[in-house]
């Protein structure tokens, strides 16, 4: 078995809240509550759930852009440095991150080749010459013309603007990226340009994505495999074919049943989730998504699910999955 | 949005000067304080006289206009000395205060406001204590009792001028870096792995550098109001070397019989103040990119 680029081992981040009161206990708010996971050279993991589910947390942890409350991030099999340190800028080369806000993170006053060379200068890849090549040649590899190099930001398009960012992401040859709701500002058209792009780049350059969305259109177009988070937690992973045809987890059902369908002769059942989901800040017990579940029983009141291997391949956390009436 | 993105920011200083439709007033206040300027550079050359040298046999001469001689066009003072050499080289004399002050505010509260945003913590707050402090004192007072405590040179006068103001400063920048570092940019330059000190200098200050021009600009007449006010108490610059609030304060044992004395430097001071202020609002108005949006 290939060893694995990145894990995640049992990472937590809970954010203690300000205290309301003089006396109050402060409250703590379970980001992210318990994940592990693995990921494999060369495949992408599309990460998918509701807003405030821990999605960009869960991001921010992996690149140690944030510091986990308790758990681990190993990259081939190594702790990850702590945020800020010499040793963790340095890892900086190995994995880099698209946002979704492609304007905001471009520095407004300076040039786009300048931005995309940027990684170089800081960590001291090559002489001028060269860096000036290699700036040619990753924008050339993200299709983007090379007369706009000595432009500023908020003269090209959205599409431009999130090919410069790419392009800044990967001119390091970093293997993991971490593509954070990278195309949801984007219009349709664009977004399969990009996304395009994506696997593409994927292919000749051997990269590794974790790519984090809320759109299952686009993490079914993308992944190889799916994680569907909860509250902080990831309630069903596997592989990509196993979580869109036979989901396993109530909510996954649910979520794969709002998925709009262009055949209008199709006419699926809904199934439609009550009411909003608790905060992260008051967790139900057991189960967290018992409150909101169809199957819901004691059982699920009294235990947290582990999450468990299924015949399909696949792995959920609940406790009657496989089981359910159908 | 996308009209703010077309429009606003990246053209170049002069460009969004946008001078052909500046107005009058503001021309008017450069073309003021540009003379202010020449007149500081070329002291020797214009003054008729050196600020010291005196004709015991010309004392209390009013100005040309009011009676007097051509030899003296804005009349003598009670030693007999000219008003306008005096008055030239009391406006270099406060001007290089006011610069020199504001800019030590400036610098030093840049400062202290980047350090206050990156360490956060205790330092930060121990920093904002300071900053209230300093807001909530009457600096006047801070000022006599230091300048009185420790006699009068000129560089402590610089500094503790310096030292009013910088709390502006902390408090703008502490907030411009803080919000900087928590999104955009900032936060992608630091996932390439640049250490803080290249994203505060090359990214983020060259983002927040019109909004401390401004306060600059905003700062520099209260600077020189400032300078003004302890001369004029006799706590600033001493005799016979003179600045503006010296020669106000000296002219006024004279205001009734001969108020030419007072009346000039008092006039500079006004359009000196205006003329900065003026240009400072303008500035403002044409820097700040929240006020480009139409």
């Amino acid at each position: 078995m290939s060893m694995a680029l990145l894990s995640a081992e049992n990472l937590t981040r809970h954010y203690r809240k300000p205290k309301t009161r003089l006396f109050a206990q402060r409250d703590v708010l379970k980001a992210v509550d318990g994940v592990s996971f693995e990921l494999k050279t060369g495949e992408t993991l599309g990460v998918v759930g509701e807003s405030g589910c821990g999605k960009s947390t869960l991001g921010r942890l992996l690149l140690g852009m944030d510091e986990p409350s308790s758990g681990a991030v190993l990259i081939d099999g190594e702790k990850t440095a702590r945020p800020g340190s010499n040793a963790w800028r340095a890892q900086r080369r190995d994995m880099q991150m698209v946002f979704q806000d492609a304007y905001g993170a471009l520095n407004p006053r300076r040039t786009l080749g300048e931005q995309i060379g940027e990684p170089l200068d800081i960590h001291e890849i090559g002489d001028l010459p060269s860096r000036a090549m290699k700036v040619g040649e990753m924008m050339d590899a993200v299709k983007l013309p090379a007369a706009i190099a000595g432009r500023f930001p908020h003269e090209i398009s959205g599409g431009q603007q999130q090919r410069v960012v790419i392009a800044r992401a990967l001119i390091m040859n970093p293997r993991l990226l971490v593509c954070d709701e990278a195309v949801a500002s984007l219009d349709v058209s664009i977004q399969a340009q990009i996304i395009n792009l994506l696997i593409d780049l994927q292919v000749e350059r051997g990269l590794t994505y974790l790519f984090i969305s809320h759109d299952m259109k686009v993490v079914r177009h993308i992944s190889t495999r799916v994680a569907i988070m909860y509250l902080g937690r990831i309630v069903e992973i596997g592989p990509r074919d196993a979580i869109f045809s036979t989901p396993q987890h109530p909510y996954t059902q649910a979520l794969m049943s709002a998925i709009p369908n262009p055949d209008p002769t199709i006419r699926r059942a809904r199934i439609l989730l009550e009411g909003d989901p608790p905060s992260p800040v008051n967790l139900p017990s057991g189960c967290r998504f018992r409150t909101r579940c169809r199957f819901a029983t004691e059982l699920c009141a009294a235990q947290d699910p582990a999450l468990r291997p299924m015949p399909n391949g696949s792995a959920v956390a609940c406790h009657h999955a496989g089981s359910f009436p159908a | 949005m996308s009209e703010f993105k077309a429009h606003a920011p990246q053209r170049g200083l002069l460009d969004r000067l946008n001078l052909r439709h500046t107005p009058l007033l503001v021309w008017l206040s450069m073309g003021f304080f540009i003379a202010i300027l020449l007149i500081c550079l070329l002291c020797e050359v214009i003054a008729p006289y050196h600020y010291t040298t005196q004709n015991l046999s010309a004392r209390l001469q009013p100005p040309v206009f009011a009676g007097g001689s051509a030899r003296y066009w804005l009349g003598t003072d009670e030693l007999g000395r000219d008003i306008l050499s005096r008055l030239i080289y009391a406006i270099r004399f406060s001007m290089m205060v006011a610069v020199a002050g504001t800019v030590i505010g400036c610098v030093l509260g840049t400062v202290l406001g980047f350090i206050a945003a990156h360490f956060r913590g205790w330092i930060d707050e121990a920093l904002m204590m300071l900053v209230d402090a300093q807001a909530a004192l009457p600096f006047m007072l801070l000022a006599l009792a230091v300048l009185a405590f420790f006699g009068n040179s000129f560089v402590l006068f610089i500094l503790l001028i310096g030292i009013h103001g910088w709390e502006q400063y902390a408090r703008l920048v502490r907030g411009m870096v803080l919000s900087a570092t928590s999104h955009g940019y900032a936060v992608a330059v630091r996932s390439l792995g640049a250490p803080p000190i290249r994203i505060y200098a090359r990214h983020i200050l060259p983002n927040i550098a019109s909004a401390i021009i401004v306060s600059f600009t905003l700062n520099f007449p209260v600077t020189i109001l400032l300078e003004a006010s302890l001369s004029f108490l006799g706590l600033g610059v001493q005799p016979p070397l003179t600045s503006l609030g010296q020669m106000l304060g000296a002219g006024r044992a004279h205001l009734i019989n001969a108020w030419w004395i007072a009346v000039f430097p008092g006039l500079v001071i006004f359009l000196m103040t205006l003329s900065v202020s003026i240009l400072g609002d303008w500035l403002r108005d044409r820097l700040d990119p929240t006020l480009q949006r139409r």
